[in-house]
């Protein structure tokens, strides 16, 4: 209900001011087909609500929702809360993709198909070092993994964008990997939409396996989870769905850290509930976020410098109220 | 024997004195130049410098290399002057000074517009001129100095006159009350990339929407400031920008859109909307397309003409102005 009311505020922010007549007058021409406003004023409230904010909400609560569950899922496969999408690699991996994509000049749908292959070959890369260490429980290692693992395709795109023309391709990748809602349009959600939905829903639908998962491989064998298969297919949607923010948005990190803390914090550790909460306060979170980025000053903030700076305050809280609990 | 030495030491020393002056660069840097310059270098902003060595008519002096110069955007740099194609390259992709290159390929001068370069160029005994290009009334600075450094105070001082008249010329002629809404703009990055576009814009009887008093560089928007302008004329900076202006229904609402007026700001030496000697031909192009009396009096056509021959010592023919000119509609 809280994010449905946000959404339907977030439908007055912005440039263009709108009253609330406006609104009102709007919402009786398009239910009703009558009204006091003239028709150049329809078009333009049209393309405004249609096009620009409707799109730019969705997004915001998709992008917001995706990295939420994809953080609790990865938390929650490797035991371990100081996993999130950014700190595995598949952010660096898939802004590595997507700058290539750009680099060749690929069409928006091979951009999109860059982006998740090296999302997810970062991902492989963090794991792999689990096993080559010969302690696939460890903490550490797959920390350090992923701290490897986000240097490297960090590097590559540092490379890419050394060599990339500065007058034109540069720009437009520096601008994207900052992490913006400006660029969000319907036809890009569009191609994107159902295959985060789906992630969305079918890691929310697993979780209840998640819980079996935290007891330890073996106990959860001993319970009837397929091990192997749970892991799979979780580490291929989360990635999935994470990457395709990526497209979407360029980098925005932290959510995908510090949601599952404060949904765990707010209504406990059963990943049946954290997964599908974290979806709605993930929604939430970078929808107000993205509220604040086009209203607090007259230049719009990237999203992805806001969600940092608020992201650290609240993971600082976070760790304190935690930290309170244990002792 | 003793004495003969230092006779021969005496001589030399004046002989380097009479081929030596001093000229006092935009930092207020006194460098002593030899008198006759012949063998120049342009790092950092190279096409921006370029076209102002090309204003003194001087392009051939120019011997360091222009990386980029293959891409089309900049093939007017190489036409101007065909050797810097095959010049050497003293700076990497990044702007970095490449200063090995640079120490072997000995130019008298080397100008940059970047105080960093200057300190590393010293630090290496290389003679280095400091520009410096922020408002449009510092172009009168550059070219008196460029004028100085090559000898050609003539023609500097005509190009100054030319600049004048040309904005007298139009400011006489604007005599339309109701200014068009301006909006100069990159649809890919969403801003306006130079401060320079609020006075061309303001010269060529137009209001800038993004003039607020600003005084970054770049001035960053969203769709929806853009809808809520609502500019009547669009300039973009390339023919990608007129694409999306045309085809994002984002923008469809704007007069500029549902009016057909979107244009392209031309390229010749530089891109004319940015820091570069051809400004004013950038004031009078955006002047006929604002005011349509102005079209009439003085064509731009014409005016390209009497410019590049006059200052770039360049022959321009119709085919090299209509591409200049052709990507600049729909």
């Amino acid at each position: 209900m809280f994010l449905i009311g946000l959404i339907h505020l977030s439908f007055f922010i912005g440039k263009y001011p709108i009253s609330l007549n406006e609104y009102v007058q709007f919402l009786k021409y398009y239910f009703l087909n009558e009204t006091t406003l003239t028709e150049d004023k329809i078009e333009v409230l049209n393309n405004i609500f249609f096009n620009v904010r409707f799109p730019r909400i969705i997004t915001a609560v998709l992008i917001g929702a995706s990295l939420g569950v994809a953080g609790s899922t990865f938390q929650a496969i490797f035991v371990n809360p100081l996993v999130s999408p950014g700190i595995l690699g598949v952010l660096a991996g898939s802004s590595f993709g997507a700058a290539l994509g750009l680099v060749l000049s690929l069409p928006w749908f091979g951009v999109q198909i860059l982006t998740f292959v090296f999302g997810f070959c970062a991902v492989l890369l963090s794991i792999t070092f689990l096993f080559i260490s010969k302690r696939p429980k460890s903490t550490i290692i797959l920390i350090l993994g992923g701290i490897i693992s986000s240097a490297l395709f960090t590097s590559f795109l540092a490379i890419l964008k050394y060599s990339s023309d500065p007058y034109d391709v540069l720009p437009t990748i520096v601008f994207w990997l900052m992490g913006t809602l400006s660029y969000s349009d319907k036809n890009t959600l569009a191609l994107v939409f159902v295959p985060m939905v789906f992630g969305i829903v079918i890691l929310s639908f697993s979780s209840k396996y998640l819980n079996a998962l935290s007891l330890g491989d073996e106990e959860a064998k001993s319970l009837g989870v397929n091990v192997k298969y749970i892991k799979i297919y979780s580490i291929f949607f989360a990635t999935l769905i994470s990457s395709l923010t990526v497209v979407l948005a360029g980098v925005i990190g932290w959510i995908g850290l510090i949601i599952p803390h404060i949904t765990r914090l707010l209504f406990g550790a059963d990943n049946k509930i954290v997964v599908p909460l974290s979806a709605i306060i993930g929604g939430i979170f970078l929808l107000s976020s993205d509220m604040l980025s086009r209203s607090l000053f007259e230049y719009e903030i990237p999203i992805g410098i806001l969600t940092s700076i608020v992201g650290i305050f609240m993971f600082i809280f976070v760790f304190i109220k935690a930290k309170q609990t244990i002792c | 024997m003793k004495k003969l030495s230092w006779i021969l030491v005496a001589t030399v020393v004046l002989a380097i004195q009479i081929n030596a002056r001093t000229i006092t660069d935009m930092a207020n840097r006194t460098v002593t130049i030899d008198e006759k310059i012949s063998k120049v270098a342009t790092v950092g902003s190279i096409p921006v410098i370029n076209s102002f060595i090309f204003a003194v008519g001087k392009g051939d002096t120019i011997v360091s290399g222009l990386n980029f110069a293959k891409k089309s955007t900049w093939k007017y740099q190489q036409i101007f002057q065909p050797s810097l194609i095959n010049n050497v390259e003293i700076q990497g992709v990044a702007r970095e000074i490449l200063i090995e290159p640079m120490i072997n390929l000995a130019p008298q001068i080397v100008f940059t517009m970047d105080f960093a370069t200057v300190e590393l160029l010293e630090k290496n005994n290389i003679p280095v001129v400091f520009l410096k290009w922020k408002n449009a009334e510092d172009i009168r600075e550059v070219i008196s100095l460029m004028g100085e450094i090559y000898n050609e105070k003539d023609v500097a001082l005509n190009y100054i006159e030319y600049f004048k008249n040309s904005m007298d010329k139009i400011e006489k002629n604007l005599t339309v009350e109701v200014k068009p809404k301006v909006l100069f703009a990159n649809l890919g990055t969403l801003d306006t990339p130079h401060l320079i576009a609020e006075w061309w814009i303001d010269k060529a009887g137009g209001i800038s929407v993004t003039n607020n008093g600003r005084t970054n560089e770049k001035f960053t928007f969203s769709h929806e400031q853009v809808i809520a302008w609502n500019p009547d004329i669009l300039i973009v900076e390339t023919p990608k920008d007129l694409k999306i202006a045309y085809e994002d229904s984002r923008f469809s609402t704007i007069n500029a859109v549902k009016n057909r007026q979107v244009f392209v700001a031309p390229v010749a030496a530089h891109k004319w909307s940015n820091r570069t000697s051809e400004l004013p031909l950038m004031v009078l192009w955006a002047a006929n397309i604002f005011h349509k009396n102005i079209q009439n009096a003085f064509p731009i056509e014409k005016e390209m003409k009497y410019f590049y021959d006059t200052f770039y010592k360049y022959k321009i023919n119709e085919s090299e102005i209509k591409e200049i000119l052709g990507n600049n509609h729909e």
